[in-house]
């Protein structure tokens, strides 16, 4: 054992990492003891080896590729208007922390405050949902401000989430994708629409805490489900009515935008959680499920439209955040060996699912 | 020097923070090189070390808010990088190794002390060096390479790994001596 002491002190002695101390009793062994200074020479073979080996240097800068995939990442936020499009090294990019960094700051505070006050009224709410119900207001939406706040505060996020019978909570996903969760929020934005119609009637239950949420936001914006679904498929329900359907308002749309489409037979949660969490559409609502591929910018022009329209279309809610869908896809795809895109031109799964809903009755008095 | 650098990247992240994304492109220009070599011969691929560094920069410019600045900020990117490299190595097998591209591109090592050699004799020993290396274990390896390869100082090592300072004296004084062991079976394959 001492011998081997002593010989760990001649690698960091060639080091140079050696107190003055040490490296004084190793030059006085080494000057008694030409094993050691065999060995010594052995080392500094090693290093020489080692130094032989050959120097990578990168083919490119990797600058523009790691802004491009951050950007899709949700990390940096939409562009000024005079940078067209694209991220380039120089180009200073207003992201989400500067842009949102500090007014997010002030309005979740205020969020929390209506949050709580909607909590302590809501007080037909199973135990299981009353941590839900901390971040919801109307029934069936929650708010943004609240649930970043409590990541913010280091909060599991599980205990966020409500609860229901056959759900599966992928905290393993959730835990990978917390830094993309949280720009995955800034998707929820949407585009800049010059069109972008006014909430809805159906969801001004809450005029404060609608206040307090959009302080900050564009107009318009957006309740984000904070439920997860068991099979990880980013979900969007929209409340319609059965004039939008007759019409196919839904397909057009989804023919102009040229994205691809089908109708699907399944749900992945039960209808009667599906009314539980968005808000009664009646006994029994119709259902509409269609599976959608589309890009993220995509879907957030498909949601931006339909909220678009103000008489065919009522509530928009997206149920689970696009990334873990990528996320999930790119871990099946690796895990088939298949090459994987993060590309924002690469579509993913989504299912919209139109709930038929008819609109109150009007209250307009009689002429 | 150490701790001027350490202002430096300072400087940049807080303007990275600050929504200035080229300034964390300076930091990807600055030592997208030295982390793309090292990762190259700590994995022996050259495909993969690419992949692991760009994750490693999206990574950190994603968490970029979570670093503590305990360490160097080239600390915590290796950290990064090496966890995306090894998992990476572990789930795929190398598409190219680095002695192919090497072979390929015909790019010539550099040999940064010692006597001067042919270009083909450089070649052979590097291959040599190479090949022994990946006989070492990956922990041995790493140490290796963040100290031959990367200059890193003691101190600097042990914040990477996560080890105490002792112990990765003690580990690389092993690492040499099994580096050693192979390339005297390389050498003596080559002589017979």
């Amino acid at each position: 054992m001492a011998a081997e002491i002593r010989e760990e002190l001649l690698s960091a002695y060639l080091d140079g990492e050696l107190s003055a101390e040490d490296r004084a009793r190793v030059e006085k062994f080494l000057a008694s003891s030409a094993e050691w200074r065999q060995l010594l020479d052995e080392l500094r073979s090693v290093r020489s080896s080692m130094q032989s080996l050959a120097r990578h240097k990168l083919p490119e800068d990797l600058c523009p590729a790691v802004l491009r995939r951050a950007e899709r990442a949700g990390i940096g936020g939409p562009q000024q208007p005079a940078a067209a499009g694209k991220i380039t090294p120089g180009t200073v990019v207003r992201s989400w922390w500067s842009r949102g960094g500090r007014r997010r700051m002030l309005w979740p505070v205020a969020a929390i405050a209506a949050a709580l006050l909607i909590a302590f009224l809501d007080t037909d709410r199973k135990p299981a949902e009353k941590q839900v119900a901390q971040t919801r207001a109307p029934k069936g939406e929650t708010f943004i401000g609240a649930r970043q706040l409590a990541e913010e505060q280091g909060e599991n996020k599980s205990q966020n989430l409500s609860r229901h019978p056959g759900d599966e909570i992928e905290s393993e996903t959730m835990r990978e994708n917390s830094a993309f969760a949280k720009s995955a929020e800034n998707q929820n934005v949407p585009l800049l629409e010059p069109k972008m119609a006014p909430a809805a009637p159906s969801s001004a239950a809450a005029p404060s805490s609608r206040a307090a949420e959009n302080a900050g936001r564009s107009a318009g914006l957006l309740r984000k489900e904070t439920a997860t679904s068991p099979d990880d498929t980013l979900t969007i329900v929209c409340d319609v009515t059965s004039a939008f359907v007759r019409d196919r308002g839904f397909e057009k749309l989804l023919d102009e935008q040229q994205i691809a489409y089908r109708q699907s037979d399944q749900l992945h949660f039960p209808e009667a959680d599906l009314n539980d969490r968005y808000g009664k559409a009646g006994k029994e609502p119709v259902l509409r499920p269609y599976l959608v591929e589309a890009t993220p910018a995509q879907v957030d022009r498909i949601m931006a439209l339909l909220r678009n329209d103000a008489l065919g279309v009522s509530k928009v809610v997206k149920h689970h955040e696009y990334a873990k869908s990528r996320a999930r896809d790119e871990r099946l795809a690796q895990a088939a060996n298949k090459p994987t895109q993060l590309d924002a031109n690469v579509p993913a799964r989504v299912k919209f699912v139109l709930r038929i809903v008819e609109p109150p009755p009007s209250s307009d008095k009689e002429p | 020097m150490f701790g001027a650098a350490v202002k430096d990247d300072a400087q940049l992240i807080d303007e990275a923070l600050n929504g200035d994304s080229s300034a964390f492109g300076q930091l990807v220009t600055k030592y997208q090189d030295r982390l793309y070599n090292t990762l190259a011969h700590l994995v022996g691929s050259t495909d993969l070390a690419y992949d692991a560094v760009q994750d490693a920069f999206v990574q950190a410019l994603v968490k970029l808010e979570t670093f503590e600045r305990s360490s160097s900020f080239y600390t915590w990117l290796y950290r990064i990088a090496f966890n995306q490299a090894i998992s990476r190595r572990r789930r795929e097998k190398p598409l190219v190794s680095v002695e192919q591209v090497q072979e390929a591109s015909g790019h010539e090592p550099v040999d940064r002390c010692g006597p001067p050699e042919s270009k083909l004799e450089q070649q052979e020993r590097a291959a040599q060096v190479r090949a022994a290396l990946a006989k070492v274990s990956d922990e041995h390896r790493a140490i290796l390479i963040l100290r031959e390869v990367d200059d890193c100082p003691y101190e600097q090592i042990a914040e990477i790994l996560d080890l105490p300072i002792g112990t990765i004296r003690s580990r690389l004084h092993r690492a040499r001596l099994q580096l050693r062991d192979q390339l005297k079976g390389v050498f003596q394959e080559d002589v017979t």
